[in-house]
């Protein structure tokens, strides 16, 4: 994590500014405070997933950068343009799905887009080379003509992403894009968001299931209570948390010699034997994966199988949020 | 204890209660509400013992409601008072009881518990019953003191509240029943007003002699208030010496009204529970639409306005409106106007061939009655314009684009340019009516007709601007009434209380101006003329009048409305045996006022926008840069 000093200079400094800086943003409805204290460097180009259970104040912290949020302490910049300042400006270079969101339900899609390239004032020659763009990119065009309010949810969805990518914003604010979304929907959501990121395009993208960013985001922000809990790139935050990753084995010798030679290998913190395979539970800052196969091999282990486990997210979501809700 | 123990648990009206309790709105009600009720009830007993003591002995025909003290007289006016109170608050109260939980979808969880149809029904009609006696039992200190004035005798009381029971339980079942019937609140509003209005007009214009629900009032006060003379059913179920029995025979239409009505809720409570809150108007256009649409297939005729996907250059937002909305496309609108159109043109017809009376007097009643609807319409699309956006959350996406929040409101309005312009298409037309009048009586027969034409002349032109502007004006007071309020429902209440209450206050104006004890209107005596007896009395009219043209929401109308009549002879003035206008010697003064109150009604209009576009931003709730000066007088005239 970066202290405030360095995110200030990356912020003001003669680079490139941060697609989006916020400094100590607070948030508070009447007596009630919903963002408390939130500080946060995106340098562009990066995708950053906000992750937090329900209500913990993502949709506050995307309104408040979405310029649509008149009352907040704190600074909020969106590529070093200041929200409350130049919001005009914001509006110009930003795209922002809301968490909620409805579609008017008496236009087509092609209308809808229409409607929004007018209000992003595309000029009128370029308007239909870029709605086709967007359509295809978001695999609409054969829903082109359907009424908006007949579309499943996955479609109403990227249609509003194709919403936002009309007038080619640098920066992307979804907030939960994927969420009510069957298995299939999601799939093709986080296809959709692989493609955006490989355009360059700076992402904040927010979700309470936290298996859902782990593949797309470069970096992640777990936010609970209006308080960030940790922030860092995935392998930061498990470092932080120490999280261990669980490997599985098959193994052809299978004996209590070998049970125990595995338990000696440094950075292996338990191995419980199950019905086929055995779960070795490692460290990962003291070993890599691949330095425990390394140790497998020389403790004369004859490995049938090899097998990570994906990075546990949830455990580490349950071990941060731990008894904080209450 | 125990006696309360028998009382069985009512879950349902306790959390109503409850939750009226808990709004702050349900006290500005009550308050407004008391406030109102108690006033007039001080000015009618005012009234009704001025004219007790006025002439001795009223109603020398000895009734069974004997006049003794004057609270014979007092007392029915007062009661009187509550009929209409109940009529315009009662349905306000219920419409909203089961709207509200589809509107918050909790009408399933509802269901699930062990409530019965029928226990809901009646502990909604409960919740709201409680409340509307609250507050009729703020006027008790009134009645207790016409009471003590004697004269009101106990028949009488035992009928009144009987009567009034009633009469709240009427109106509540009909409020419960649109409230089951719609899918929004703002729906089962309308609906309720108009269904109870329809039954009123249509009972007390068909009198069948027979004690028709709605009637109530107006036996009540022509059986009770006059003491008798005029007939009616409870007149004549009290002349046959059983008045209670009477009053109660009398009731029971009510009573089966009220019961059906409740069978009926109950029975639409799980029918329409989860009904598509699509709006109706579009679906009586679709329906009228196939028919049309069939009838055209059968005629091999043409389709003038077709549905085609169209898109925005360059204002989206006045673009939807436009094009996409049913108040907005052009062929609802030309509906629209046909219903508006068609009966006016026939009244004007009429006024125009019957030249026995003063027609123009009618006209300029019916300039008012039509400047009510058109208001109301024109609220109820203006106040609606960003709440809808909210209820259907679509107003995030729309405010993170770069368009101002001044721009967003003014193309708001613009898109409602075309229901103004079809909404203004029957008062033009009476005003077309009126000039063509003139012309017909007047020009022939005097001397300066140069000057007469260019008044026509003056005439029309004002009348399309003050109707312009009169229009916007109400546009932008309900965006403003309305913006901030996160349900449909709640914005066109808060915007038709405002609205209404202007209306109201012009029927008030119009009611004084009418009345030749408060204001002669053709010496511009009495109250003006007292307290200025130094000033030419004809000036004071003048000066007074427009005053009070300013307060009426037609004012610039009516306003202008002198000057045709600043320029009709004075042989056509007394016709009808006696004044009704002022004879005015100088139609320059009449053109310098009329001219003041519509530069007034402009002004308060630009006024009303400019307060508006200022405020856009937190209207729509985010922060926008400071407007500029261009923005906020700029590219003022398209949008009046
Ligand atoms: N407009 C508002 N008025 C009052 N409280 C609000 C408002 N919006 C959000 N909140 C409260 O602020 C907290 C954070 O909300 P939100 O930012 O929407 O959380 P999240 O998107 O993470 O679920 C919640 O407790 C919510 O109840
Ligand atoms: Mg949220």
């Amino acid at each position: 994590m970066k202290t405030g000093e360095q995110a200030v200079a990356g912020a003001v400094g003669s680079q490139k500014p941060m697609a989006i800086s916020l400094r100590n943003l607070r948030v508070t409805y009447g007596k009630f405070e919903a963002v408390k204290g939130i500080s946060l460097d995106i340098p562009q180009g990066e995708v950053f997933g906000f992750i937090g259970p329900n209500g913990a104040g993502k949709s506050s912290t995307f309104r408040v950068l979405a310029t649509l949020q008149p009352k907040f302490l704190g600074q909020a910049l969106v590529c070093g343009l200041d929200v409350l300042r130049q919001p005009q400006k914001v509006r110009d270079i930003m795209g922002f799905v809301p968490d909620f969101f409805g579609v008017y339900e008496d236009l087509t899609s092609l209308e809808y887009l229409h409607f929004f390239a007018a209000a992003y004032r595309i000029p009128m020659e370029k308007r239909k080379s870029t709605i086709d763009d967007v359509l295809t990119l978001t695999d609409m065009s054969h829903k082109a003509h359907s009424p908006v309010d007949g579309l499943s949810r996955g479609m109403k969805q990227r249609l509003a992403l194709a919403r936002v990518l009309l007038h080619d914003p640098k920066v992307l604010l979804l907030d939960e894009p994927s969420s009510g979304l069957d298995p299939r929907a999601r799939i093709e959501m986080r296809e959709l968001l692989k493609a955006l990121r490989e355009m360059g395009k700076t992402i904040l993208i927010s979700s309470h299931i936290l298996s859902e960013l782990s593949q797309l985001c470069t970096r992640i922000g777990i936010i609970e209570l209006g308080k960030m809990v940790a922030q860092g790139s995935l392998e930061d935050i498990y470092r932080q948390l120490q999280v261990m990753r669980v490997v599985h084995i098959r193994v052809e010798n299978a004996s209590p010699e070998l049970y125990e030679r595995v338990k000696q290998i440094p950075g292996v913190h338990e191995v419980e034997q199950q019905v086929d395979r055995w779960a070795i539970r490692l460290q990962e800052h003291d070993a890599s994966i691949a330095d425990l196969h390394e140790s497998l091999v020389a403790a004369k282990a004859r490995l049938t199988m090899f097998q990570p486990e994906a990075m546990d997210m949830e455990t580490a979501f349950m071990k941060l949020t731990e008894g904080k809700t209450v | 204890m125990i006696l309360w123990r028998l009382i069985p648990e009512l879950p349902l009206l306790k959390r109503e209660l409850t939750e009226l309790a808990a709004r702050r709105r349900t006290y500005v009600v009550r308050t407004v509400g008391a406030v109102v009720i108690l006033s007039l009830a001080v000015y009618f007993v005012g009234d009704a013992l001025a004219s007790f003591v006025g002439n001795a002995f009223p109603g020398e025909r000895n009734t069974t409601l004997k006049l003794l003290g004057a609270g014979a007289i007092a007392f029915p006016r007062l009661v009187w008072l509550l009929f209409p109170a109940i009529q315009i608050l009662m349905p306000s109260m219920t419409c909203g009881s089961i709207t509200i939980e589809k509107e918050r979808n909790t009408i399933g969880t509802l269901f699930v518990t062990r409530l019965s149809p029928m226990t809901i029904v009646l502990e909604k009609l409960g919740s709201r019953l409680i409340p509307m006696l609250s507050v009729l039992i703020l006027t008790f200190p009134m009645l207790a003191f016409v009471y003590s004035l004697g004269g009101v005798d106990q028949t009488l009381l035992k009928a009144t509240i009987w009567l009034v029971l009633w009469e709240c339980l009427l109106y509540a079942s009909i409020g419960l029943l649109c409230s089951a019937w719609y899918s929004t609140t703002v729906g089962a509003f309308v609906a309720s007003y108009v269904l109870t209005g329809v039954l009123f007009t249509v009972t007390v214009i068909l009198d069948f002699g027979i004690p028709t629900p709605f009637r109530l009032w107006v036996e009540y006060s022509r059986g009770m208030t006059m003491g008798g003379g005029r007939g009616g059913f409870l007149q004549t179920l009290a002349t046959m010496g059983y008045p209670l029995w009477g009053v109660f025979l009398a009731t029971i239409p009510v009573m089966l009204f009220v019961v059906c009505a409740l069978l009926l809720t109950r029975f639409l409570l799980f029918r329409r529970a989860f009904v598509s809150q699509s709006s109706l108007l579009l679906k009586i256009f679709r329906r009228v639409d196939f028919f049309f649409h069939n009838l055209n297939q059968q005629a091999g005729g043409v389709i003038v306005f077709a549905d085609r996907e169209s898109f925005p250059e360059s204002d989206p937002v006045a673009w939807r409106e436009r094009e996409k909305k049913s108040l907005g496309k052009a062929r609802y609108l030309v509906r629209i106007l046909m219903v508006l159109e068609l009966p006016v043109l026939f009244i004007c017809l009429w006024a125009a061939i019957d030249s026995s009376g003063l027609p123009t007097r009618g006209l300029s009643q019916l300039l008012l009655v039509i400047w009510s609807v058109v208001a109301m319409i024109v609220t109820m699309k203006a106040s609606t314009l960003l709440s809808s956006e909210r209820a259907r959350e679509t107003m995030e996406a729309l405010l993170s684009t770069p368009m101002t929040g001044a721009s967003i409101l003014r193309q708001k309005i613009m898109g409602m340019h075309r229901l103004m312009m079809v909404l203004a298409a029957p008062l033009l037309s009476v005003h077309l009516t009126l000039i063509l009048m003139y012309m017909n009586f007047s020009l022939s027969f005097t001397s300066g007709m140069l000057f007469q034409l260019f008044l026509l002349l003056m005439y029309g032109g004002i009348s399309v601007l003050s109707t312009w502007m009169l229009m916007n004006t109400i546009a932008w007071v309900s965006v403003l009434c309305g913006a901030r309020c996160t349900t449909q429902a709640r914005s066109v209440m808060t915007a038709m209380v405002v609205v209404g209450s202007w209306i109201c206050l012009s029927w008030t104006v119009f009611a004084i101006q009418r009345n030749p004890l408060v204001y002669d209107q053709y010496s511009g005596a009495n109250l003006v003329g007292v307290y200025g007896r130094n000033y030419d009395p004809a000036e004071i009219g003048l000066a007074g009048r427009s005053f009070l043209r300013m307060l009426r929401i037609d004012g610039a109308i009516q306003a202008n409305d002198e000057l045709l009549t600043s320029i009709t002879s004075a042989a056509f003035r007394t016709e009808s045996g006696r004044y009704f206008r002022e004879a005015v010697e100088n139609p320059v003064s009449e053109i310098l006022f009329s001219l003041l109150v519509v530069v007034w009604h402009v002004g308060l209009c630009w006024g009303v926008r400019w307060i508006a576009l200022r405020r856009s931003s937190r209207l729509l709730g985010r922060n926008d840069e400071n407007l500029s000066t261009e923005e906020l007088f700029g590219a003022g005239l398209q949008t009046g």
